[in-house]
Formats: C-alpha cells, sequence, structure tokens
C-alpha cells in the first residue's frame, strides 16, 4: 500500500483533476493507427550454443499489430509453407523445410509457435553463422551473428572454508514491492576470466547441480548470488546493482546471471559468485554396515560460463526492463532485436563447463545395480 | 581575470581616445517612461545629421559621443512620441529622456527614421514582443500568459496542448534560459504546464533570443527568455488587475518617495479549489469517508527601486510561487465504531520557485556603465503521503508518512559593464558566479516513527564564466558582433571548461533590407530529466558530473531582415544547430525508482535540427500582429535507443504557422484572433503483441510488446483558432476592460496523447489452434484536452 504506485496515482489523478475541470468528457475517441504502418512480421527466438552444439528455433506471427479499431480479420493466417535454414561462413548447415502439410506443427498464432530443436552441430568460436526463414506471407527474415570466443577462464577457486553471512532487511523494489528481508548463509566461488579484448564482452553464469541415484539422476539449476551488478535473468524485477547492495545489503539469488565486463573487478577480471551453503554442506554419511543394504549417491555441481553476443545480452536486458515497467512515468522499452524483417533475437553462446564440487555419499537403502 | 582587467582597461582606453579624439563629447543618460518613469529598454536615439546612434541598455541607459558641434538628437521607441533634442555639443552633457506613450497623447508622431529597426540590428534571431500585445492576445481560460505569447512566434513550439513548455529550433525544455530579472527560472510552470508563473501586469519587457547569441549570455544551449519586471511608478500611485474564471490578480505600484524610491507589488491566485470545494465534498462523499481533492497555485512579484543618485541605484526584487495539489480523506465520525480502526490520509503534490535579486546600477563615467547583481533561486517538488490509523479498541494510533522531494537551489554574483567609447564600438564585459545545490530525489519514510531517509544524494557544484564581447561598426553598411564567453564548471573534484566563440554580422543592403549571419557555440552544465516532456513538476534537475558530460551546440544562422515604412518588418532566417551531450531518460527508466542513482538512468546522444523561419510583423498602429511559419526538422541518436539509429525528436513539427491579428476600433473596442497550425507530434506507441521464447531456454515463454521506433508515430496536426474581443471604458479616475474569449472556437479534437491499452476479441476458433479463440490487440484512443471553452475576464486600472 506504502509504495511509490502512490507517487503515480497521485499524478494521474491530477492530470485527470485537469482533464476535467477542462470539461473534457468527450475529448476521449478511438483512432486507427493504419496497419500499413506495421506490416506483418515474424517473431523469432533462436540460438545456437557450443553446450552440446545445440541449435534451438522458435517462431510464430508477430500478433495484433495495427488498431483493434480496423481489426477486420477475424483470424491469423496459418502458415504451413516455408524453409529456415542455417549457415556457417555462408555454407549450408542445416535447414527445417515444409511443404503443403506443414512443418512438424503448423505455423500458427498459438502462444507456442513452431518449435524446433537441434544437437550435435559443430559449432565453431569466431565463425558467422546466418539465420534465414523463408515464410510464405512473410518478407524474408534474417540475422547473422558471430560466435563469441571461448570464456579464458583463467581460475575457479570455491572456497568451502569460509562461511558468508548475509542478512537481507527490508528494501523497495523496483516496482514498488516490498521485501521483509531474512538470513542466509554462502560460500564464495570467485571465477578469474581472461578479458583482453577492447569490445564489450557479455557472459552468463549458471550453476548446475546434478545428482546421480543408483539408479536415476536429476539436474537442476540451483540460484546463484553476486555482489556484481548482473541482470537476472529470471527475477527482472530489478538489476543487482553494487551501489543497492551497499545501500541496502540486497543480495539476490537468481538461477542465471548476466553480466556486462563492466562489472568486472577492475584489471582483474574477476567475478565474485556466491553459493548458498546447503549445495555444497556434506550430509552425514551413515554408517555402511552390509553392502547389500547401502546405495552410493554423486552430486556434482557445473558452473556454466557462456560467453554471449552483445545482441543477446541487450535482448535479455530490455525484456527484463519491459517486464518491469512501473507505467505513466516509465519510459517505454523496445526489444532490440538482430533479426531483419522481424523481431526477436538469434543468439550466439559460447559455453564451458567446469566442475566446481563433487560429492560422493553411501546411504542405506536398496542397493540395485543395473 | 578578464572582469578584473576590463574596468581598468576600458577606463585607460577611454583616457586614450580622448586625447586622440579631443573634440568629441558624449551625450549620456537615462531613457524613461513620462508616466511611470519606468526605464525604456532597447529606445534608440541617432543624430539626425551623421545618422550615428545608439539604444539604452537593459536599464534604460545610453550613452552616445559624437564630434563636437551642433547636434539634432531623434529620441524613439516603439508605441511612444518620437522627441527631438537640438543644442551645440560643446562639453559632456547629461540628457535624460522622458518619452510619451502615444497612448497619452492625442496624435501619434511617427518616427521618420530609426536606428534600431530589424534591418539595422547586428542582432539576429531575437524576437521582442511589446507586453501590450501579449495582453491583447487571447488566451486559455483568459489568463494572460507571456510564454505561451512566445509560442506565437517561429521558431517556438509548444509542448502539448495548452502548455507553456518552449521548444526553440528543436531544442529541449531545459535548453531555455529564463531569466526573471535576470534570475534563471528552473520551473516556469503552473497547474502541470497549462499555466506560466510570470504576471503579464508585473512585466515590463519580453525579449527572447534563439540564436546568434551575443557573448554576455549563455548557460544554454537554446534560448535565452529575458524577462524584465516593472520597477515600480515612481510619480503616482496605479494599480491594476484582474478577475478572471480561473484567477485574479492586483498589481499596485507608486512612489515611496517621489521621484527616488518606488514600489510593485503583483499578486496572483487561482481559487478554484475554494469555489469547487462544497461541490467536491458533496461528490466525494461516501457512506463512511469524505475525499477532497483540490488544487490552487499562487504568485506574488515584489520589487523596491531606489535612485541613490544620479549615478547609482539599487534594485530589490523577489519572486515567490506555489503549486499544490492534494487529496484529503477522512473516515467519517458517524460510521466509527469502537470495532474499527480509523484512518485519516493527506496525499498531495507540492512545487515551487522562489527568486531574490539585489541589483546595483553604477554609471561610473559617461561611457562606462555597470551592474552588480547577487542573485538566489530554488526551486522545489515534494510530493507526500501522511496517514494516521486511529485502533480505539486497541488504543493505538500509528502514523506512516512518505515524502519524495527534488529540486535546485542557486546563489549567484554578477558584474556586467557597458562601454561605448565611440558611436563604432559598443563593448560588455563581465563575469558571473554561480553555487548550485542539487537535490536529485530523495525519499523519506516515517513509519512506526523511525525515519528513513534514502535516494539520491545532494550535490553542489560551482559555475564561472567570463565574456567580452563588441558591437562594431566596421562601415556605413557593415556591423559586427564578435565576443568570446568562456566558462568553467566545478563538481566532484572535476572541472570541465568552454571557450565560446561567437560572431553575428549585418550588412546593410538597402536603407531597408539587410543580410545578416551567426554563429554561435553554446555551453550548459544543468540537465533536466524529464519523463513526459510535459513541463510537470516531476523533472528533474541534474547538473553535470564526472560521468555526465556537459551539453554543447553550435549554430550558424543566416537570413535576410528589412522594413517596409517603420511600421513592417520581415525576416527570413535559415539555421542549422547540432547538440551534443543532450539527455533522455534510459528505455525503463522512471523518476521514482530511487534505487538506481539517478546518473544510472540517463543517456546523453547527439541532436540535430535544423530549418527556416519566415516573420512579419506590425508593431505599431490600430491593426498589428503578425504572422510566422516555421518549415523545421529535429532529430535525436542515442547509441542505446533506437538500436542506434537516428530517430525524430518528439517536436519535430515539419510545419508550424502563426497568425496573431490584432484591430482597435476607436477606444472602446479591441478585437484580436490566433490561428495556429503544427505538424503532429511524434510518439513511440506500442504496435504488437509477440511471444518472445527465450533463446536460451526454450521453455520461458512470454508476450513481449513490440513498440514503433522511438518517435515512430506522428500524431494528427495541431490546429486551434482563439478569438477576443474587449469592451473598454475610460472613466476619470479608472479604466476597466471587459474581455470576452473563445479558446479553439471551432472545437477542434487536438491530440493531447494517446492511450494505447489491450483489448480481447472473442470468436476466433482454428482448427490448429483452438486456443486462439481470444485474441488481443491494441486499441488506440486519442486524448484531447480542450475542447471549445469560452472565457470573460473582467479588468481594470486605476
Amino acid at each position: 500500500m506504502y509504495n511509490l504506485w502512490t507517487a503515480g496515482y497521485t499524478l494521474r489523478a491530477m492530470l485527470l483533476f485537469g482533464a476535467a475541470l477542462a470539461g473534457c468528457d468527450n475529448m476521449i475517441q478511438e483512432i486507427d493507427v493504419a496497419p500499413s504502418n506495421f506490416p506483418p512480421k515474424l517473431a523469432v527466438s533462436a540460438a545456437i550454443d557450443t553446450d552440446n552444439g545445440t541449435f534451438s528455433i522458435n517462431f510464430t506471427e508477430a500478433r495484433s499489430l495495427g488498431s483493434y479499431k480496423k481489426w477486420q480479420s477475424e483470424s491469423r493466417t496459418i502458415i504451413r509453407k516455408g524453409v529456415v535454414s542455417l549457415y556457417e561462413d555462408d555454407n549450408f548447415i542445416y535447414g527445417i523445410f515444409s511443404n503443403e502439410q506443414g512443418f512438424d506443427m503448423s505455423l500458427r498464432p498459438s502462444d507456442s509457435g513452431f518449435s524446433f530443436e537441434e544437437k550435435g552441430l559443430a559449432l565453431k568460436a569466431g565463425s558467422t553463422y546466418r539465420l534465414t526463414l523463408e515464410i510464405e506471407g512473410y518478407p524474408t527474415a534474417t540475422a547473422t551473428v558471430v560466435m563469441p570466443a571461448d570464456p579464458a577462464v583463467e581460475d575457479i577457486a570455491l572456497d568451502t572454508g569460509r562461511k558468508i553471512h548475509k542478512r537481507y532487511p527490508y528494501f523497495v523494489g523496483r516496482s514498488g514491492g516490498y521485501s521483509s528481508g531474512g538470513d542466509m548463509d554462502f560460500y564464495p566461488l570467485n571465477i578469474r576470466l581472461k578479458d583482453n579484448s577492447r569490445d564489450r564482452n557479455y557472459y552468463m553464469f549458471r550453476l548446475e547441480s546434478t545428482t546421480v541415484y543408483a539408479y536415476t539422476s536429476y539436474t537442476e539449476t540451483p540460484p546463484v548470488a553476486t555482489g556484481n551488478r548482473a541482470l537476472i535473468q529470471d527475477n527482472p524485477d530489478m538489476e543487482a546493482n553494487p551501489l543497492s547492495i551497499e545501500n541496502f545489503e540486497d543480495v539476490y539469488l537468481f538461477e542465471r546471471m548476466l553480466m556486462s565486463d563492466m562489472s568486472f573487478a577492475n584489471a582483474t577480471g574477476t567475478i565474485d559468485l556466491l553459493l548458498q551453503e546447503w549445495l555444497v554442506k556434506a550430509s552425514d554419511p551413515l554408517p555402511c554396515d552390509t553392502a547389500s543394504q547401502q546405495y552410493e549417491q554423486r552430486t556434482s555441481i557445473d558452473i556454466c560460463i557462456s560467453h554471449l553476443s552483445a545482441v543477446t545480452y541487450e535482448h535479455h536486458r530490455s525484456l527484463a526492463l519491459q517486464r518491469s515497467e512501473i507505467g505513466f512515468f516509465t519510459e517505454p522499452v523496445s526489444i532490440p532485436s538482430n533479426i531483419e524483417n522481424g523481431y526477436g533475437c538469434f543468439a550466439a553462446i559460447n559455453t564451458i563447463r567446469k566442475t566446481i564440487y563433487e560429492r560422493y555419499s553411501c546411504f542405506p537403502g536398496i542397493y540395485y545395480n543395473p | 581575470m578578464l572582469l578584473f582587467c576590463g574596468v581598468p582597461f576600458a577606463l585607460c582606453a577611454q583616457s586614450a581616445e580622448r586625447q586622440l579624439t579631443a573634440q568629441k563629447y558624449t551625450i549620456s543618460g537615462y531613457m524613461r517612461d513620462s508616466f511611470s518613469s519606468e526605464n525604456l529598454i532597447g529606445a534608440t536615439l541617432y543624430n539626425r545629421s551623421d545618422r550615428l546612434g545608439t539604444s539604452s541598455n537593459q536599464y534604460g541607459f545610453y550613452s552616445l559621443t559624437l564630434p563636437a558641434g551642433p547636434v539634432e538628437l531623434v529620441y524613439s521607441y516603439v508605441g511612444y512620441a518620437t522627441q527631438i533634442r537640438s543644442f551645440v555639443l560643446d562639453r559632456d552633457v547629461v540628457v535624460d529622456v522622458d518619452m510619451v506613450s502615444s497612448a497619452l497623447l492625442e496624435e501619434v508622431v511617427v518616427t521618420t527614421r530609426k536606428s534600431d529597426q530589424i534591418q539595422d540590428r547586428t542582432q539576429m534571431s531575437a524576437l521582442h514582443i511589446p507586453i501590450a500585445q501579449v495582453k491583447a492576445i487571447p488566451a486559455l481560460l483568459g489568463e494572460v500568459d507571456v510564454l505561451k505569447a512566445l509560442q506565437l512566434m517561429p521558431g517556438i513550439q509548444s509542448g502539448g496542448e495548452g502548455s507553456s513548455g518552449l521548444y526553440v529550433r528543436g531544442g529541449g525544455p531545459d535548453q531555455n534560459l529564463i531569466l526573471l530579472d535576470g534570475v534563471p527560472v528552473y520551473n516556469a510552470s503552473h497547474l502541470f504546464g497549462f499555466f506560466s508563473v510570470f504576471n503579464a501586469d508585473a512585466i515590463n519587457n519580453i525579449e527572447l533570443l534563439k540564436g546568434g547569441f551575443p557573448a554576455r549570455h549563455g548557460g544554454r544551449v537554446s534560448s535565452v527568455i529575458d524577462i524584465s519586471m516593472k520597477e515600480g511608478n515612481m510619480q503616482r500611485f496605479h494599480g491594476e488587475g484582474s478577475i478572471g474564471i480561473v484567477a485574479s490578480r492586483l498589481t499596485l505600484e507608486g512612489p515611496i518617495f517621489k521621484d527616488r524610491t518606488s514600489f510593485i507589488v503583483s499578486a496572483r491566485r487561482t481559487y478554484i479549489d475554494l469555489l469547487a470545494r462544497p461541490f467536491i465534498a458533496s461528490a466525494n462523499a461516501t457512506a463512511d469517508q469524505t475525499v477532497m481533492p483540490g488544487y490552487y497555485f499562487y504568485d506574488v512579484n515584489a520589487k523596491i527601486n531606489h535612485r541613490i543618485s544620479s549615478n547609482d541605484r539599487i534594485y530589490l526584487s523577489a519572486y515567490m510561487g506555489d503549486d499544490k495539489f492534494y487529496v484529503e480523506s477522512e473516515d467519517k465520525d458517524d460510521e466509527y465504531s469502537a470495532s474499527t480502526t480509523k484512518t485519516k490520509s493527506d496525499v498531495g503534490l507540492a512545487w515551487g520557485n522562489i527568486t531574490g535579486a539585489f541589483r546595483w546600477n553604477h554609471v561610473f563615467t559617461n561611457q562606462l556603465f555597470g551592474n552588480t547583481t547577487l542573485t538566489y533561486s530554488r526551486y522545489r517538488m515534494n510530493i507526500y503521503m501522511k496517514q494516521w490509523e486511529k485502533s480505539p479498541m486497541e488504543n493505538t494510533e500509528e502514523y506512516f508518512g512518505m515524502d519524495y522531494l527534488s529540486g535546485i537551489e542557486d546563489w549567484s554574483g554578477q558584474m556586467a559593464f557597458d562601454y561605448l567609447p565611440s558611436p563604432n564600438h559598443y563593448i560588455r564585459f563581465g563575469g558571473n558566479f554561480t553555487f548550485h545545490t542539487f537535490n536529485p530525489g530523495s525519499i523519506g519514510v516515517t513509519a512506526e516513527a523511525i525515519p528513513v531517509d534514502f535516494g539520491g544524494k545532494k550535490t553542489r557544484t560551482q559555475e564561472y564564466s567570463l565574456y567580452a564581447e563588441d558591437d562594431i561598426r566596421l562601415t556605413d553598411r557593415l556591423k559586427a558582433n564578435a565576443g568570446l564567453r568562456w566558462s568553467m564548471f566545478s563538481v566532484r573534484g572535476e572541472s570541465y571548461h568552454a571557450p565560446q566563440p561567437r560572431l553575428s554580422a549585418r550588412y546593410l543592403l538597402t536603407d531597408d533590407l539587410s543580410a545578416k549571419a551567426a554563429y554561435s557555440r553554446m555551453a550548459q552544465y544543468v540537465h533536466l530529466l524529464t519523463n513526459s516532456n510535459l513541463g510537470m513538476p516531476t523533472d528533474l534537475w541534474v547538473p553535470t558530473t564526472d560521468m555526465l558530460r556537459p551539453q554543447y551546440s553550435d549554430q550558424v544562422a543566416a537570413g535576410l531582415a528589412c522594413n517596409f515604412r517603420s511600421e513592417y518588418e520581415l525576416s527570413l532566417e535559415g539555421y542549422y544547430k547540432t547538440m551534443s551531450n543532450v539527455i533522455e531518460y534510459k528505455e525503463g527508466a522512471s523518476v521514482f525508482d530511487v534505487h538506481s542513482q539517478w546518473e544510472d538512468k540517463v543517456l546523453q546522444g547527439e541532436g540535430r535540427s535544423y530549418g527556416m523561419e519566415f516573420f512579419a510583423q506590425k508593431k505599431t498602429g490600430s491593426f498589428t500582429g503578425w504572422i510566422g511559419y516555421t518549415l523545421s526538422w529535429s532529430d535525436r541518436q542515442f547509441e542505446a535507443l533506437n538500436h542506434g539509429k537516428r530517430f525524430s525528436y518528439k517536436y519535430d513539427r515539419r510545419h508550424d504557422i502563426s497568425i496573431v491579428l490584432m484591430q482597435k476600433f476607436g477606444k472602446r473596442v479591441e478585437v484580436s484572433g490566433t490561428w495556429v497550425f503544427g505538424s503532429g507530434s511524434c510518439v513511440t506507441i506500442p504496435v504488437g503483441i509477440f511471444d518472445a521464447t527465450d533463446p536460451i531456454y526454450p521453455d520461458v515463454q512470454e508476450d513481449v510488446t513490440a513498440y514503433s521506433e522511438r518517435n515512430g508515430y506522428r500524431m494528427a496536426p495541431y490546429h486551434r483558432l482563439d478569438l477576443s474581443i474587449s469592451l473598454i471604458k475610460k472613466k476619470r479616475l479608472y479604466e476597466r476592460r471587459w474581455i470576452f474569449g473563445v479558446f479553439n472556437a471551432y472545437n477542434r479534437r487536438n491530440p493531447y496523447y494517446i492511450s494505447a491499452t489491450k483489448d480481447n476479441r472473442y470468436g476466433v476458433t482454428d482448427f490448429f489452434a483452438p486456443d486462439t479463440g481470444e485474441q488481443t490487440r491494441y486499441r488506440y484512443m486519442q486524448v484531447s484536452l480542450f475542447p471549445i471553452i469560452p472565457s470573460i475576464s473582467y479588468q481594470f486600472k486605476f
């Protein structure tokens, strides 16, 4: 209740008051924003990632172009014909083709659109990748990216000997939300990257924790915290900001951190991440009385360090900002796109993995060895 | 240094020139209004035999050095009868001239040849509107507005409907230096920009420069608006006032000691809140609560003017004005029971300026005039919320308070000298210092009796400048003004220096036609952060810092100026202006986001504007008015906006036309009308929605708004006709005037802004996409503000 929205409401109320003074009851009229100003375009989300050589794409019609007033067509075009091509240094390396029977799923105005993913491509740092979408009824959409260089990791050190205690006090979020605060323990993870490029570089960090049981396994992406400025992909409510940390001692936990090298500590190229203490805390292993009554559990934590193309970072940054727009007094956020004749983003991601922690435990139970 | 070297330099130069030209003598003095003894600014005189002349400065002082012998001096000023003084010049003489307003004469004496007509002046891109014309222009709700009168001039655009904001030659609202008696006014708007803070009854003179800036002006990159207050009638007690629909105003002036000391006090207040209070109270009352919204503004101008001697004069002037919008609510007593919590709240927004100036004019010699000024200016905005909760059951009372404060405060000093060694030189030099204190938005919260402050920290900066310029008569036909201004800004241990060369010239093609050209470089160290560009009080003044660079502009202008029959002035000018380090909010930034420092919310980029302006004006006679036309382009380029591509400035208006006509029918009736046309403003609007799938993690999908290019949609053109008729009656002791006006006479629904909201439509089904039974589209609503509005006001003078 007591948040900054109040100020916005107050000012809007004042504008309305001004309008009421002028007696402008009938001074609002619906207008047509000619659709011809905004021709149909495809919305494309595509990525190539060296992690497993992945090429993923999702595309659909950009919906709702033009004004409601002149909306004559009752349904959007269902598109069933088209070709998607991926080129590496002008050499065709992968394609998705469709005929009258449609793609695997027809391109349709659904929420999910058309999705496809392929793994196992031999993607190379420094190569130029061009994506073209020739879809009937739309102008050909193209995008070109250069696969960034491998992240040059010089050192990774997880210090489980130093526990960091953080307390989050009361704070006001960007959109006016409140947090009541709490306590949490962390272990510091120090990563040093060699970043000699004169161009701005962008990185993404995430953890993958994999637990292998005797008969199954699962992977999760546990949240990670940082003291550096970062764009938080999963919770865009605000950018984590060292100033705010200084002022409010906020430390946020997020699954993926997108960072510009502006965030790195000067000269050293160092990033400080914070792992939650419980992730690496060794459980007390129970004694294994007999071999027939125990099973082994292996837990490993990988850090995935991705070097991102600039547009990928900016695209995500804008999405995060647009999600957190707070109304009349906020500047509109446009989403940068590298898709010519389309919306969206074709991302190039060069990922490396480093295992930073492994733990073996044995627990009593039914031992099963397939 | 320049300042301190300047005075001895001027005195030495004066002495040397005396020796070289022993037969020359100086005529100096003040030119004043005979009725009030007000100084006349820019009044002219010339010697009929050799056509050598000069004009009075901002304080009415003039100085003209001529060869010994008989002289015939012609003194003239627009709207006043010309006076001729003939005598033999054989020594330095002081001639104070009291000019008689033509309104007081039966017959108007028309000057045969004035030396300060438009084609004669070196200065180009200057606008001057007589205050009488400002008052005669039809006004919104009958409220005379100085800044809105300026908007009717070519090259100057208003922000939005009814706004008093000024956008000069493609510049932003922060790029105008608005001076009231030499003191910068940071927020010149009342009622969210619908009225300006300047009370026309208290104003003596308005001058606006939009290019060809002489070196004495600086601090903003697009324009200088110099508004001088009246000084108070030294002869007799006098008053005037008005009663209107929105506000009433009263001005009193007169001598404290005749011919030595005078005063003027002028005040204005709106009374919508008082008149509407009973209606609003009944309309907003609910069963258990009373709600009382209200709004008012007021302003007060005051000035004391004291003549110490013929060579010394001091002035003390002040302005204070505030706006307040509030909503008060309270749970009703009769519904109050022991089991419920009673709440009382007070939410509102208040903003206002205070300015003060102390000025000392001193005539060092009959060729050297000095002006020393100390000024204070403060703008403050406060959004506040106070809430009390009383729980009788628990016998507790809780208070929650929040204040969002921002503002700027200046202390400043200035010394300025006018040195006129001969008719061929008009030298000005001086210096200025300003101490700024910026408060760029901070929030104070008091909850459970514990105050917490967070947000922006105050920043203190210093700004210094020195200048020197000379208006040189090179030949009978060629005149130039060359000058240099140097400024320095110091913030957080960092200093910025900016030499700013200025040059303008005019060449007389014929006696009535001249060609002019000018170049000026300007520097600006303060910036305005604005979300809405509406002149809202939430706009934030911020300083140049180590992260935020000063703004600069370079402008070249060239044109023709001519005069017909001493009645009509015509000018045609072309200009090209570049601006660097202009600022904009980053996308997604908000003034209310106190988590980020303001410096993290802004971007700096480049701006460019160019165009052509035509202006035809008739200032005298029973039929007066002007026609202005502007053809212009204005754009911006920021690395991080619009994908780095150049985009139209919000007020990039291709065509802008204003026609202002005033006709007097005898002494009892005056009719006036204005018609304005402007191409639509450029806005950014959402054009659609697309599904964004996270390219890294395709399981994450969301609806994303696709916007047009930045400012990529142009709203409908703006045009409007206003009419006004004044019925005047003069009695022996007073004059009264009924003014009937119509704003937006043909009820044009001009766009104010476009609101885009999502709306759903049902009934769409598809075999492949059964989930599309409901679709969303943007619905665009054009909001207009003012329909046809009649007004009536009653004015009186005594």
